[in-house]
């Protein structure tokens, strides 16, 4: 069918709203001091201070008082004017930035972040003097780990380049800074290690930030949704993280990483799946008990998916596949529940996550008292009240607590909900309907890709050399090359073979 | 630098996405043992058949290195125009015709098969549309992100599976393994059924000539002859190691009374907190299924393309979801009325033995010696 | 637009897709380990399962008479309220006179039933299994799981004879071997093994009492551990007896050889040689092979007279590059084969103090 006409049609329609917008913009005013001061109306810590230097004549400044540091404005700024002999503004208050507005938007850009407009001469300048109001150096709570460095990042974006700089002291780690939200206007430093990062991956990172068209970003997560090539997935698709030292191991990994204001955590990309179960911790330890340990996270992640589920399969399909003697416990405990295998599962599980949710919000002075009821208490008299039967209990919670070896919280959650998944299909088609809901859940991971990248790199695409940092962690003597699916510029991280 | 320069045509090719070279052994094992190597011992029995399998695989060697003088040449590299170049349009659509036949014919067939195998084995009260329908949706999953991931996917597949092999190294241990069943190794005799076995074992290696439609997704197609013939001899051990395995602990009379030996075998293995394992294999077979499944999904629609002259339009996803209705619905009829009766089962499979072999054997050197005329014209003119 | 597609093939889906009707929970079914058949009158089966005892529940042995075995699981599974399941079934047991009689057609009909495993354990029994469990009731309650247990203690250790129905088929089904299967009798309300039945075919001919049972396993087993071997005709009791057998025929397969050696040690002595003296425990070791050899032979005669072959002495024949017979004509052949046995009997220990100087292993008391 030729549709020609209705492409026709859209277009023109298109064409006229475009004109009509532009005939409904309003042009633009002079710059000029008054009409700065009618914009910023209203807004009661908006000051104006006059000034009178006979050298230089007539001078005004006006900010917003909660934006900007006062005691600096008042070495930097009034002082030097108040007293300064030289007729050239920009030589009395020469210490600190200042720079000449030509346009009302950047005027008002300057005002709002944090910068005091000078009138004086018949030009307008602006003097950056942002407040610094921030939180202290803290340990993170998401990543704590025993041995290694404790600072984290805060909400501050300048404080927290100075930590990745102050262990990246070179030359080409490059940033650039971008804006976005179009009211939270939060403003986003994009990181890079220029001639080792695979300049593609720069690009798409910058071309994917710079078409975000949303009003406020409040948290990095809420850039990574609009980052992402799939929204649809449970898994994510960057990596999030508030410690200095993981960003920069991404950085010279061949990473991309953004710093976002206003929120302490950075977004890393491109991520693979086996990222997901790495943490800073395995590279304290020694090398066989880190492999160790990653393994066992694997391992657990399997595990916590598929535990519930073979267990609702063996109990309702699969009778056979159990040893006799505990074929025999479980019709023991089987023998007065009232509920199919399935609603029982299903209804601890929700109560398992009740409480986990529940946890989190409430008061730390009763958290403690809660968790015991929660816990303990409801375990027991579910099983007393035969609602559920001993073993699943057992089941739940070691589900619960291997959940929990992932090192990436976002994931934890993930799995739960492919858990809840696998579970249906194990009650519908046992043994069977798992093996079919792993197989799914490999193809969508198959078909993920962050920052454009195969998320299930090194696997498929398979790169030998990367093996050696993914499931096991080899001695850091042998891991000389850096990631291949990330294809960094430099192969080789020693510097004798570049 | 620009990066471009700093990377080979096949390194750049494979970030782009197409195949790498090596894939090409993990893709012709899966294609070859995804269907025979549930009952191949049942039709080989005696021990001294053992040998027809490596003269098997010596033949499918030979058609392999057919297959990749044709991958190698430039036609194939192009797709469907170079089918075009060398056969004429007319020839094209009608053999994509056919191909359509063939495909439907032998996905259904495995499909089926394998669904059979699941209800006799797991759910026995279960009607078999249930397994078909979500066997069809995964593979619409699959093919849904492309030939090329489908391709990639052979990893996955290869490890999915792989790791059942080492169930059965057991087998090989004094405890359950009865040595003097393999013996003898060579006959007296010439044994009977000598040609009709080949055939069967012949039938057992087809799958890679898929490949020679699939040119155009290699990132290179030099050096993809060790590969494929690295995947003709690892299917080749497979198959040695399973009958071995069954021959050792079954016996050749009590064999040929079992109809799957090998997943029978896992029947027999108790570990402490799991018996009946052949639940968990018959399982996890279903990936090869999927597997080719989304293969033939892929080459179904663009057989589909080709005959109702669609192929410039580009491929969308409807038309997938078009192709993959196609195959289900085919596959829900033929189980419906041509699939009932043993008697019928077994004629359909003999038919999938020809027809496959058939296949393996026609297409590669037709397509090589295709190919080598066109050559010949080319330097001529 | 995509949702919507999406949901209309779901609900135009869901009226072919079958949910799969639930029939395997456990609360809803019995699993039962241990199924006995025996002949009934009139060439009828009569077959008894034990029902597990799950808390409140009792538990029952239930019997019942049907000419056809399949049509005996349909019979029980009426008796009783929940539906019985044989996936879980670990234990065969066979009436002496229905194993007389042929045992294959009931065994195939098992094989049938894709639940069944074939790591059963089989047995014959002689004297009446029925009353035998329902007096048990009292006493034991699991004695199906007690059983079960006894079977795969012993299957690891060697002591009995354990077959399993795998190992049954395959020495059935194979020309160059015969099945076996143990025996066990029910005297004074216990079940006592009694021996190893031996079978042509599938049809018992012959049981070897329990004395003389460790020498077939001797010839059976390539290497089986003992822990006692008591020969009380010679007056002793052997002790960690293990046993390798080797089977040799000549070049032209006339005649065979059986080389069984066996390595223990002496638990129990009491007669009259004084075993510290190098040439009187010689001459005792001499005279227990050739004891021991004689025995062998007669059984190995007998077997041969009846023409099976269950410690399968046929296998040997075979060679990767020869067959020398094929199985009927081994059946043939078995018969007249002339067949000698030679036993090496190792002691490491003769049980008494020995002398500082003399032979390997000072044992104190």
């Amino acid at each position: 069918m030729n549709m020609d006409w209705l492409i026709k049609l859209l277009a023109s329609i298109r064409h006229e709203k475009n004109q009509k917008l532009e005939r409904n913009q309003p042009e633009t005013p002079p710059l000029s001091l008054e009409y700065i001061k009618q914009a910023f109306q209203n807004i009661h810590d908006a000051k104006t201070i006059e000034i009178n230097n006979e050298f230089i004549g007539n001078i005004a400044l006006f900010y917003i008082r909660s934006l900007v540091d006062v005691k600096q404005l008042q070495e930097f700024v009034i002082y030097p004017l108040q007293h300064s002999s030289n007729p050239s503004v920009r030589n009395t208050v020469s210490t600190v930035e200042v720079n000449e507005l030509n346009t009302v938007e950047e005027a008002e850009r300057a005002v709002l972040k944090g910068s005091v407009i000078l009138h004086a001469e018949n030009r307008l300048w602006s003097i950056i003097l942002p407040s610094t109001l921030s939180r202290a150096i803290e340990t993170s709570e998401q990543e704590s780990i025993i041995y290694g460095p404790k600072d984290s990042f805060s909400e501050q974006i300048d404080q927290n380049l100075t930590l990745i700089r102050r262990r990246l002291p070179i030359r080409t780690l490059k940033s650039e800074e971008l804006t976005v939200g179009s009211m939270s206007k939060t403003t986003v430093i994009l990181l890079h290690i220029d001639g080792l990062t695979n300049p593609e991956l720069v690009r798409i990172a910058r071309e994917k930030t710079a078409v975000i068209e949303y009003d406020a970003f409040l948290d990095t997560s809420h850039l990574a949704h609009f980052l992402e090539d799939h929204i649809y997935s449970v898994f994510p698709q960057f990596q999030q993280t508030d410690r200095p030292d993981a960003v920069v191991a991404a950085l010279t990994s061949g990473k991309v990483v953004w710093l976002v204001d206003n929120t302490p955590f950075a977004l890393i990309g491109p991520i693979t799946f086996f990222d997901l179960f790495q943490s800073p911790e395995d590279y304290i330890h020694r090398w066989v008990v880190a492999s160790f340990l990653r393994g066992l996270r694997f391992f657990a992640f399997l595990f916590a998916m598929v535990l519930t589920p073979t267990y609702v399969a063996l109990t309702m399909h699969h009778y056979q596949m159990m040893p006799i003697e505990l074929l025999y416990v479980l019709l023991e405990s089987r023998s007065q529940i009232p509920f199919n295998p399935f609603w029982e599962a299903l209804f601890m599980l929700l109560t398992l996550e009740i409480l986990k949710e529940a946890s989190l919000r409430m008061p730390s002075k009763s958290g403690q008292t809660l968790g015991v009821v929660g816990g303990i208490v409801i375990g027991q008299a579910a099983v007393a009240a035969k609602i559920a039967s001993n073993i699943l209990i057992i089941h739940v919670a070691v589900m619960a607590i291997a959940s929990f070896l992932i090192p990436n919280y976002l994931m934890t959650n993930s799995s739960k909900l492919i858990q809840f998944g696998l579970l249906i299909l194990a009650a519908w088609l046992g043994m069977w309907g798992i093996t079919l809901g792993l197989i799914l859940v490999l193809i969508h991971l198959h078909g993920l890709t962050s920052l454009k990248q195969p998320f299930m790199s090194p696997l498929v695409p398979f790169y030998a050399t990367d093996w050696k940092d993914t499931i096991v962690r080899l001695p850091f003597r042998w891991m000389n090359q850096r990631p291949s699916y990330l294809k960094p510029l430099k192969k080789y991280k020693f510097s004798k073979r570049k | 630098m620009p990066l471009a320069q700093t990377l080979r045509m096949e390194e750049r090719l494979v970030n782009e996405g197409h195949w790498p070279v090596w894939l090409g052994w993990l893709i012709v094992n899966r294609f070859q043992i995804v269907y025979y190597i549930l009952f191949l011992p049942h039709v080989l029995i005696y021990p001294y058949m053992i040998w027809i399998i490596p003269i098997a695989a010596l033949l499918s060697h030979l058609n392999l290195r057919a297959l990749s003088i044709w991958l190698q040449t430039r036609e194939a590299r192009l797709g469907h125009a170079g089918f075009t170049q060398l056969l004429g349009g007319g020839a094209v659509r009608l053999l994509a015709f056919l191909g359509i036949g063939v495909i439907l014919m032998q996905s259904t067939i495995m499909t089926l098969s394998y669904l059979d195998i699941l209800h006799q084995t797991l759910f026995p009260s279960m009607s078999k549309v249930t397994p078909l329908i979500l066997l069809g949706l995964a593979s619409f999953y699959l093919a849904r992100l492309g030939m090329t991931s489908v391709g990639h996917f052979a990893i996955l597949t290869f490890l999915m599976s792989i790791w059942m092999v080492l169930i059965y190294v057991q087998f090989l241990l004094p405890q359950k393994a009865v040595y003097e069943h393999l013996f003898p190794l060579i006959p007296q005799h010439v044994p009977p059924h000598i040609l009709s076995n080949l055939l069967t074992v012949w039938a057992a290696f087809t799958g890679p000539e898929y490949l020679a439609f699939a040119g155009k997704r290699f990132a290179a197609t030099t050096g993809l002859f060790r590969w494929l013939a690295l995947g003709n001899a690892a299917t080749a051990l497979e198959y040695m190691f399973f009958f071995v395995i069954t021959l050792l602990f079954y016996g050749a009379e009590y064999l040929q009374k079992i109809d799957l030996p090998v997943v029978q075998i896992v029947r027999y293995i108790e570990l402490p907190f799991f018996e009946r394992l052949e639940m968990v294999m018959v399982s996890n077979y279903m990936i090869l299924i999927i597997f080719m499944n989304a293969f033939f999904i892929h080459y179904l629609y663009d057989a589909v393309r080709t005959v109702a002259n669609f192929v410039h339009k580009p491929k969308s996803a409807l038309g997938l979801t078009g192709a993959t209705m196609l195959l289900g619905s085919f596959m829900y009829f033929f189980s419906k009325y041509l699939w009932v009766l043993e008697s019928e089962q077994n004629r359909w499979v003999t038919f999938h033995l020809w027809v496959s072999g058939a296949t393996y054997a026609v297409i590669p050197s037709f397509l090589a010696f295709a190919g080598y005329l066109r050559n010949k014209r080319r330097a001529d003119n | 637009m995509k949702i919507i597609i999406v949901l209309a093939m779901a609900v135009l889906l869901y009226g072919c897709v079958g949910i799969a009707p639930k029939t395997n929970m456990i609360e809803n079914i019995t699993p039962t380990i241990l199924l006995y058949l025996k002949e009934g009158e009139n060439s009828t089966v009569e077959s008894t399962m034990v029902i597990p005892a799950v808390k409140e529940e009792k538990k029952q042995v239930l019997t019942v008479r049907s000419k056809m075995m399949k049509e005996s699981r349909y019979l029980l599974t009426r008796n009783y309220y929940r539906e019985i399941k044989s996936g879980q079934l670990h234990l065969l047991f066979i009436s002496e006179d229905m194993a007389k009689k042929g045992i294959i057609d009931h065994i195939n009909t098992l094989l049938l039933d894709q639940e069944i495993k074939t790591r059963l354990y089989m047995a014959v029994i002689r004297g009446d299994f029925t009353s035998y469990l329902q007096s048990q009731f009292d006493q034991q309650e699991g004695i199906d799981r007690f059983l079960y247990k006894m079977f795969r203690h012993y299957e690891k250790k060697g002591d009995l004879t354990i077959v399993d129905l795998h190992q049954f088929l395959v020495d059935y089904y194979s020309p160059y071997s015969d099945p076996v299967l143990p025996v066990f009798d029910i005297q004074q309300g216990q079940l006592i093994y009694a021996g190893t039945a031996l079978f042509r075919e599938d049809r018992l001919v012959k049981s070897i009492p329990v004395h003389e049972d460790f020498l077939f396993r001797f010839i059976h087993h390539s290497r089986c551990f003992h822990t006692n071997i008591p020969l009380p005709d010679r007056n002793i009791v052997l002790g960690s007896v293990f046993a390798t057998r080797e089977i040799r025929f000549d070049d032209r397969h006339e005649h065979g050889i059986v080389k069984v050696r066996l390595r223990g040690i002496v638990e129990e002595y009491t007669g009259d040689k004084d075993l510290s003296r190098p040439e009187e425990a010689d001459d005792m070791i001499r005279d227990l092979e050739r004891y021991l050899e004689e025995r062998i032979h007669e059984h190995i005669r007998d077997w041969q007279h009846l023409s099976i072959d269950p410690a399968h002495i046929g296998r040997k024949t075979l060679s990767p590059f020869r067959q020398p017979f094929s199985g009927s004509e081994w059946k043939r052949r078995w018969r007249d084969l002339p067949v000698t046995v030679r036993v090496e009997l190792e002691l490491e220990n003769l049980g008494w103090i020995k002398p500082k100087k003399q032979g390997p292993g000072q044992r104190v008391g």
